[in-house]
């Protein structure tokens, strides 16, 4: 089952979708909105097998596909 | 009231939150807490990696992520990455890159996950916000020696655009088809420091194409389909990528993963898994590219 992950302070936190379940697939839309649309931060497409040379920087949520979504942030100079 | 959705109510009030963040920082968790979460972005970190770059952060904890320009760095190390470079003038600097957060907030292992994913799809990105400390410059004489060096590796860099492009026919007739291959990498490059992106697109992806069919006789029965399909699928993207240096850079680091096919070791069913995400990755950047489409239709 493909899911939103998300780094936080608990390793990351996971969000399942299945589009068998139209309730599942709604909050993970709104998961992708809210964290892509309005905080700005970047997802990530990634192969269930893949690495991270398999991801792909995406900017829509397609609940479809079976690759998992990795919300990271943008970065900054230190 | 009926008719209110979620769905619709989100879209009226924006104001939904489908994920609250847990209340307490990393640092402010107990240690059998920290000692959990910890494990976990260790493993979602690894399950990131590829053998070389697991064993090595198994080893020490850092690793090296390599650049489609011959570079790579090292991350592993706070407030301290590490980037060699095989040629030019500069060869080793020390940087500072981190996430826009506070970096108490999660395990480090999620600032490795957090840095590799930017680097690998957007490495331009990830050296453009880095913070310099250091530059280690080559001394001239070593400059000479690589530059030699580099010549002798890649004859044909010495070659014109004309003359790559002139060669790169004869040996697709005459069955030499890595190094047509690699002949059209080399014009891809070329045409891409030149801003000439559709074009380049085009010999992108016919290296990886041909690197494709070079495989087929070991790797996969569906060769020659996969080349007519990858260099259609390639010719219909050009015009959507405008001046998008960032998309193209990942398309040809695709045709990259491509040439690694070529391993005698490699199995036929990796093989068709890595054509398949090639295709994938394709339609991906074509779905990017949409959007920008408003501003640029393709021709017909």
């Amino acid at each position: 089952m493909p899911a939103i992950r998300i780094l936080d302070s608990t390793g990351d936190t996971v969000i399942e979708w299945s589009t068998h379940d139209p309730h599942s697939v709604e909050r993970a839309r709104r998961t992708f909105c809210q964290l892509h649309d309005r905080e700005g931060r970047i997802a990530f497409a990634v192969p269930p097998t893949g690495t991270a040379g398999d991801s792909v920087q995406i900017r829509e949520f397609d609940p479809t596909s079976p690759d998992d979504v990795l919300f990271v942030r943008p970065l900054q100079g230190g | 009231m009926a008719d209110l959705t979620p769905e619709k109510l989100f879209e009226l009030t924006g104001e939904t939150v489908a994920y609250t963040p847990p209340r307490r920082h990393f640092a402010d968790l107990s240690l059998p807490e920290r000692i959990e979460s910890d494990a976990k972005a260790r493993a979602l970190l690894v399950s990131l990696l590829d053998d070389a770059q697991r064993a090595d952060y198994t080893a020490d904890g850092t690793f090296w992520v390599d650049l489609a320009d011959g570079s790579r760095i090292q991350l592993g190390v706070l407030y301290r990455q590490v980037q060699e470079l095989p040629t030019g003038p500069v060869a080793r600097r020390e940087m500072c890159v981190v996430p826009v957060q506070d970096l108490s907030t999660t395990p480090v292992a999620d600032i490795w996950t957090n840095l590799l994913l930017v680097l690998q799809s957007n490495p331009e990105e990830f050296l453009s916000v880095a913070n310099v400390w250091t530059e280690e410059r080559r001394s001239a004489e070593d400059l000479a020696r690589l530059d030699r060096a580099e010549a002798e590796r890649h004859p044909e860099r010495r070659l014109t655009e004309r003359q790559l492009a002139d060669k790169i026919r004869p040996l697709i007739a005459a069955g030499e088809l890595g190094l047509a291959s690699d002949l059209e990498a080399e014009l891809a490059r070329r045409l891409v420091r030149r801003g000439r992106y559709s074009m380049a697109v085009r010999c992108g992806v016919g290296a990886g194409a041909l690197a494709v069919a070079t495989d087929a006789d070991a790797a996969s029965p569906n060769a020659e389909p996969e080349r007519r399909s990858t260099i259609a699928l390639a010719t219909s993207l050009a015009p959507w990528l405008g001046s998008e240096a960032g998309l193209l850079d990942r398309l040809i680091n695709a045709t990259h993963r491509r040439l690694e096919i070529g391993l005698p070791d490699v199995r036929r069913g990796e093989a068709d898994r890595r054509v398949d995400e090639f295709h994938r990755r394709l339609g991906n950047i074509v779905a990017l590219s949409a959007p920008r489409s408003r501003r640029r239709p393709p021709p017909g």
